[in-house]
């Protein structure tokens, strides 16, 4: 078997257990290879001192979490009043619109599309007129 | 409220109980604080992130379904965060390469000994700190947090083979980090 096939093995050693047939092949080579035993203590090793590794961080303490809930539920309800006056007034700006439209229908007594433009009552010829004066 | 169960205790969270909030913070703040350790090193963002982990569970209290323990579920929006945190990292990074060098060459450990390498917690650390976020996790949460494969392989949502081939990778990049530290 090959160096890098019996270090791998080795490693794996540590996690998943072997089939009885590589188990062997490993115990023999690691009676034979001194530079296998070493990566096996080193490994050993490594593993104990991850184990035992101190605390890097100070806990976080509850108080500032639920200061920090604080702030976040603060934020959402801004956003949410942000929302519905952004609601409110696309609501209103859309009525007044519609109402404005309304009117100018209303007073040029038709529904037509030409009325916004105040000639929807000429007739084809008045239009012309207007438009070659224009 | 320390009497409670897990389940009564996010029961109690779901209805809005603050002091049921507080007690699981406390039950659980160690656990975080020692995964966002390990992933992150000692630095300023570290305590931040820990806050964002709880205030994340608060959030999706409502969807916590109990298929997990409550320490699982911690362990993957910890974890999770750290990697976007290490990401982050490393995209600024890259803006700043000349410092980044710099960095790395000021915080290089000395050391006495190879042998002692492996077993010194500084240098471990150190090394566990230049490990890719990927293999980092795996680390952290097999070897550091003490979870079994299977259950890594659950919080990572990956398969189990998957686990058992990066933690073979992670801990022989490890090791050769460690080696190349102590001829440093």
């Amino acid at each position: 078997m090959k160096n890098t096939e019996l270090k791998e093995l080795l490693i794996k050693s540590f996690d998943s257990e072997l089939s009885g047939h590589e188990q062997a092949i490993l115990d023999q080579a690691l009676n034979e290879h001194p530079e296998l035993r070493q990566m096996n203590n080193e490994l050993a090793q490594m593993r104990y001192t991850l184990m035992h590794l101190p605390q890097a961080m100070k806990p976080v303490s509850e108080t500032a979490v639920l200061s920090r809930i604080e702030r976040f539920k603060i934020s959402e309800t801004e956003q949410r009043r942000f929302v519905i006056k952004l609601y409110n007034f696309s609501m209103t700006a859309a009525a007044a619109i519609l109402l404005l439209a309304f009117i100018l229908f209303w007073k040029e007594h038709s529904f037509n599309l030409d009325s916004l433009f105040g000639y929807a009552g000429l007739s084809q010829e008045e239009m012309s007129n207007l438009f070659a004066n224009y | 409220m320390k009497n409670l169960d897990e389940s009564e205790l996010v029961g109690l969270i779901r209805s809005g109980d603050e002091r049921a909030f507080a007690e699981l913070v406390a039950r659980h703040r160690e656990a975080v604080a020692r995964i966002i350790g390990s992933m992150l090193g000692n630095v300023p963002e570290a305590d931040d992130i820990g806050q964002e982990v709880f205030v994340r569970f608060w959030r999706s209290v409502e969807n916590y379904r109990h298929e997990a323990e409550v320490r699982t579920y911690l362990t993957r929006i910890a974890i999770n965060l750290s990697i976007n945190e290490l990401n982050r990292r490393k995209r600024k990074l890259s803006y700043l390469i000349p410092f980044a060098l710099n960095q790395q060459e000021s915080e290089q450990v000395k050391l006495d000994s190879h042998e002692k390498a492996f077993s010194d917690a500084e240098v471990v650390s150190a090394a566990l700190q230049r490990l890719d976020p990927v293999h980092r996790s795996v680390i952290v949460l097999r070897l550091v947090e003490g979870y079994s494969t299977k259950e890594t392989a659950d919080i990572l949502g990956v398969p189990l083979g998957t686990v058992l081939s990066r933690l073979a990778r992670a801990q022989e990049k490890l090791r050769n980090i460690i080696e190349k530290l102590s001829k440093s």
